[in-house]
């Protein structure tokens, strides 16, 4: 991430995310530079950066937040609340707490008048409410379009303020793809806290950069993995702190769970600080795990150690994915979910010998053409819709396609009768070598008895007309002019 | 609207979105940033009460960026609409805008004028976030389609006919069953009910059928109030405003006897109605006599409740006027403005005159649990009515919790309601029956509770 990266993706090189087509000729046209950039004239609502700068730092301790917003951004809270609570319960905490988060309430009269003296009295609000060492204030639409220079208010303000103030520019508007809401929080994270001090390094430490959508379960069994090569990990934003925060450049190498969490703040550790970094996939999967832990194993010079390990962990693993593959082998699987997610079940339909029929997953980048590349050689051509939400597209593609299994998001597939298996769940797990076995099993369960879901099906009133399900399903992403395309 | 809140019980006016999704067949197109609608919606899944119709990440959005902040985003909006009736199928479109279109200055209404003018339904509202809270966008979106769809017609009175302005959709974890449960009270009395929103109504249909009403109904304190006042205005319709949410027996008659009365139904057959139901809802209340005398020492008695106001009076005064419950702590989360606080502290205080100086407003639950925790650690014996904010401290005191506002993250609610005799009925059991779930006042006497201060 250096000086001049924005934090929008949009501004990325060679990365799509409105696309629709074969995974064939999407990984050929990208191969040779010939993928015009789009945009849909048509679409249903995406996310905002400003849930994901949110969802990254919430579950910090002795932090507190503050949203320079009308009532209505932080919407997003009750789920935040609902996570911060299950991983606090997971994590065997007894005093249950719930994030201290302030919404400064930007009404009519701020739009006219401005609403920083709203913002300087929440400021020392929270201080004097939580005592907290960090607090990080989160900009919206809104409060830019204003004008209220929160910069200035923080440089102000941390005069007269204990807790470390930081503050996160997310305003929905600057990105339509939500996942640079983690870039805008890393931006800040490195601009506020870090700031380019170094410190000596510790041998076997590692940042392991992980989202919420990360179960406890999950960080167990990762931790466990790397606990068995003798690695420590520093377990980074998820339930961590202010302390975690600032050993990161300690760190001996970086890691991430998610493929598009802290990539590019990897990349600037790197350059700064001398940290090197591993960026694989997501290890969800035999394939994807050996990955990887062989891309950590490299930083981390343990290779020998890691080769070992994994012969051991397929030895044990391999005969229960046996039992879990014979209910699943041949069955066609459609799979759509986040950037990381998507290529990761990908992948793992091939450990349980099902087939990829489709699927739908938000960018189209160089990590993606790699994962495309691998997934064309195994499996017949399958198609691709790259979307963020967009169900309007999928439920068309899937009425074609028309799987024996979905893996995503459940309600729109649900209502096709599809039975599906959601593989974002923040609470348990999916990950390593033991969270494919709870995914085989949510899979199988849902074959077994699918009643509930065609029940769904035959009474579900799909709120779009019969005539779209007869056109292309991608006619509404609207291809720029020849000379518009990227340079990729 | 006040300062800022930590622990909110509701979101911005573009929760407007519910109110469009709560009418069967009706569609939302949200003009502002990415994002506002899946936001908006997060907060209004209270009891995972699910999407409706087209709601959830089906909602048509123009995802406003940064050339629409520059350059203006009406053509866009335009597109988007194009677009929404090529694909989706609905019988009102209603253009909502959020808070980068308010300050840019998009007009959502002109916009949908356009699309009315080729004789589609189209309606716009202008619902940016900053305009206030839910209850607020929910009066600007019903006004506008009153204004826009049903439009200036001259009524035909239908007799017995009624609309029903009672709860802002999904902001009331149980509105859905709450509205059910009010049509079926109506319904006994003969009256052809326009309920408008949720399960039991047909649509648009209704939506066109309200100026011909005999007289319009608003079951809440404050939130619709200003609807049928314009409605009175508009097409000369009266309206009934009872404030209360009828719930348990002596509510629910006199419900249906004020209804009756307005109505200008036949007094006898009225009192018929209530006589029945009243038989019924009396023999199963008087069959709980037994269950308190023997548990009585452990029975809770105490009452604190926090929540819309409509909900938190109904069910306030079912427990202290039927059952015997001492409020401790009443907290009106609905942030209504000034005017309308005045309404809501007279209509608490002509009820409650004993615990006048119990009520509070306070739209923010963290001020509530500085308010009451410390109590409930002292007391074993407090029903605490909340939402997800006071849950867990209210268990960690051993004390009683159920649900009566959003947002709910651990219960599933589907046709759940405690309005009218049933509901009554429904609210004893879902208290007492929590009694024996867990450690709560069973699991730790009085005597134990009081050993521990």
């Amino acid at each position: 991430m250096s000086e001049s990266y924005s934090g929008i993706r949009e501004q990325r090189k060679s990365a799509y995310y409105d696309l629709g087509g074969s995974s064939k000729t999407l990984a050929e046209n990208f191969k040779n530079h010939c993928i015009a950039s789009a945009e849909r004239s048509f679409a249903q609502g995406r996310m905002c950066t400003a849930i994901n700068g949110m969802a990254a730092l919430m579950s910090l301790q002795d932090a507190a937040f503050i949203m320079h917003s009308p009532q209505g951004c932080t919407g997003c809270n009750v789920v935040a609340e609902d996570f911060y609570r299950v991983g606090q319960i997971h994590r065997g905490v007894k005093k249950i707490k719930s994030p201290h988060l302030l919404v400064t309430n930007i009404d009519g009269k701020d739009v006219v008048f401005g609403g920083e003296k709203k913002l300087i009295k929440a400021i020392h609000m929270v201080e004097e409410r939580y005592h907290p060492k960090i607090i990080f204030i989160f900009t919206s639409c809104a409060s830019a379009m204003i004008g209220d220079d929160v910069d200035s208010i923080v440089e102000n303000e941390q005069q007269s303020v204990q807790s470390l103030l930081v503050p996160v520019h997310c305003e929905g508007f600057r990105s339509r793809i939500n996942a640079s809401g983690f870039d805008f929080a890393f931006i800040a994270i490195s601009k506020y806290i870090l700031k380019g001090k170094k410190q000596p390094k510790q041998k076997n430490l590692i940042n392991l950069f992980a989202p919420t959508t990360v179960s406890f379960k999950d960080q167990l069994e990762i931790e466990r993995i790397l606990g068995l090569l003798g690695i420590q990990v520093n377990y980074i934003p998820f339930f961590s702190s202010l302390e975690g925060i600032q050993k990161i450049t300690a760190a001996a190498a970086s890691t991430s769970i998610c493929k598009v969490f802290a990539d590019q703040f990897m990349i600037e550790l790197e350059e700064k600080y001398g940290i090197p970094y591993s960026h694989t996939v997501m290890p969800v999967g035999v394939r994807n795990t050996d990955i990887w832990l062989r891309g950590i194993a490299k930083v981390m010079h343990k290779e020998a150690e890691v080769e070992k390990l994994i012969e051991e962990e397929h030895k044990r693993i391999y005969p229960i994915i046996l039992e879990i593959k014979k209910k699943l082998h041949g069955k066609r699987v459609f799979v759509a979910g986040g950037t990381g997610r998507s290529f990761a079940a990908a992948a793992l339909v091939d450990d349980f010998g099902m087939v990829l029929a489709g699927l739908e997953t938000p960018a189209y980048d160089k990590d993606a053409q790699d994962d495309v590349e691998y997934l064309n050689s195994i499996h017949s051509n399958f198609v691709m819709n790259i979307a963020q939400g967009q169900p309007f597209e999928l439920l068309n593609i899937l009425k074609r396609v028309k799987p024996d299994v979905f893996i995503g998001s459940p309600e729109w597939a649900g209502r096709l009768g599809i039975p599906t298996t959601h593989i974002l769940d923040p609470k348990r797990p999916t990950m390593g070598y033991d969270g494919l076995l709870y995914l085989g099993y949510k899979i199988v369960e849902q074959l077994e008895n699918p009643s509930y879901i065609k029940k769904i099906a035959a009474h579900a009133h799909l709120p779009y007309r019969e005539s779209w399900w007869k056109e292309d399903p991608f006619k509404y992403i609207v291809y720029n002019e020849e000379g518009d395309k990227k340079n990729v | 609207m006040k300062g800022s809140i930590s622990q909110p019980r509701f979101t911005c006016a573009l929760g407007a979105q519910n109110t469009v999704l709560a009418i069967p067949h009706a569609i939302p197109v949200v003009h502002a940033g990415p994002g506002c609608a899946a936001t908006v919606n997060t907060f209004t899944q209270a009891g995972y009460q699910g999407e409706c119709y087209a709601g959830g990440n089906q909602i048509p959005s123009t995802n406003t960026n940064e050339s629409h902040v520059v350059f203006g985003g009406e053509k866009d909006l335009r597109s988007e609409v194009e677009g929404a009736f090529k694909v989706m199928k609905g019988d009102l479109f209603v253009l909502l805008s959020g808070c980068t279109a308010g300050i840019i200055g998009d007009n959502t209404v002109s916009v949908a004028e356009e699309f009315a003018e080729r004789g589609l339904p189209v309606v716009g509202a202008e619902t940016s976030g900053f305009k206030g809270s839910s209850y607020v966008g929910h009066e600007i979106v019903v006004k506008a389609i009153i204004d826009q769809f049903v439009g200036n017609i001259e009524p035909n009175i239908e007799k017995g006919l009624v609309n029903v302005f009672a709860d802002v959709p999904a902001q009331n974890p149980f509105w859905r069953g709450d509205l059910q449960q009010l049509k079926l009270l109506l319904e006994k009395l003969g009256l052809k009910v326009n309920i408008l929103f949720g399960v039991t109504s047909t649509g648009v249909s209704e939506w066109k059928n309200i100026p011909n009403a005999q007289f319009n109904l608003i079951v809440s304190p404050w939130v619709g109030l200003e609807t049928v006042e314009y409605l009175q205005k508009k097409y000369g319709t009266p309206f009934l405003h009872y404030p209360i949410l009828p719930v348990g027996g002596e509510e629910s008659s006199k419900f249906l006897r004020e209804v009756g009365k307005f109505a200008g139904l036949d007094e006898t057959f009225v009192e018929g109605v209530i006589t029945a139901e009243e038989k019924i809802f009396y023999d199963y209340f008087v069959g709980t006599a037994d269950f308190f005398a023997t548990l009585l020492i452990n029975l809770p008695y105490e009452l604190y409740i926090s929540g819309d106001s409509l909900t938190t009076f109904g069910i306030t005064k079912f427990l202290e006027n039927e059952l015997g419950y001492i409020p401790r702590g009443i907290f009106v989360t609905d942030n209504p403005n000034q005017k309308n606080e005045e309404k809501v502290r007279s209509i608490f205080e002509r009820e409650f005159p004993e615990y006048k100086d119990i009520l509070s407003f306070e739209p923010d639950s963290e001020k509530i649990k500085l308010a009451t925790e410390e109590k409930l650690q002292k007391t074993g014996r407090a029903v605490v009515f909340g939402s997800d904010w006071e849950r867990n401290y209210t268990k960690a005191s051993g004390n009683i919790f159920l649900y009566s506002s959003a947002p709910v993250n651990q219960q599933l609610i589907l046709s759940k309601s405690y309005v009218g005799y049933q509901g009554g009925l429904k609210l004893m059991e879902d208290i007492y029956n929590t009694m024996f779930e867990g450690k709560t006042i069973t699991g730790q006497t009085f005597q134990e509770k009081l050993g521990k201060q």
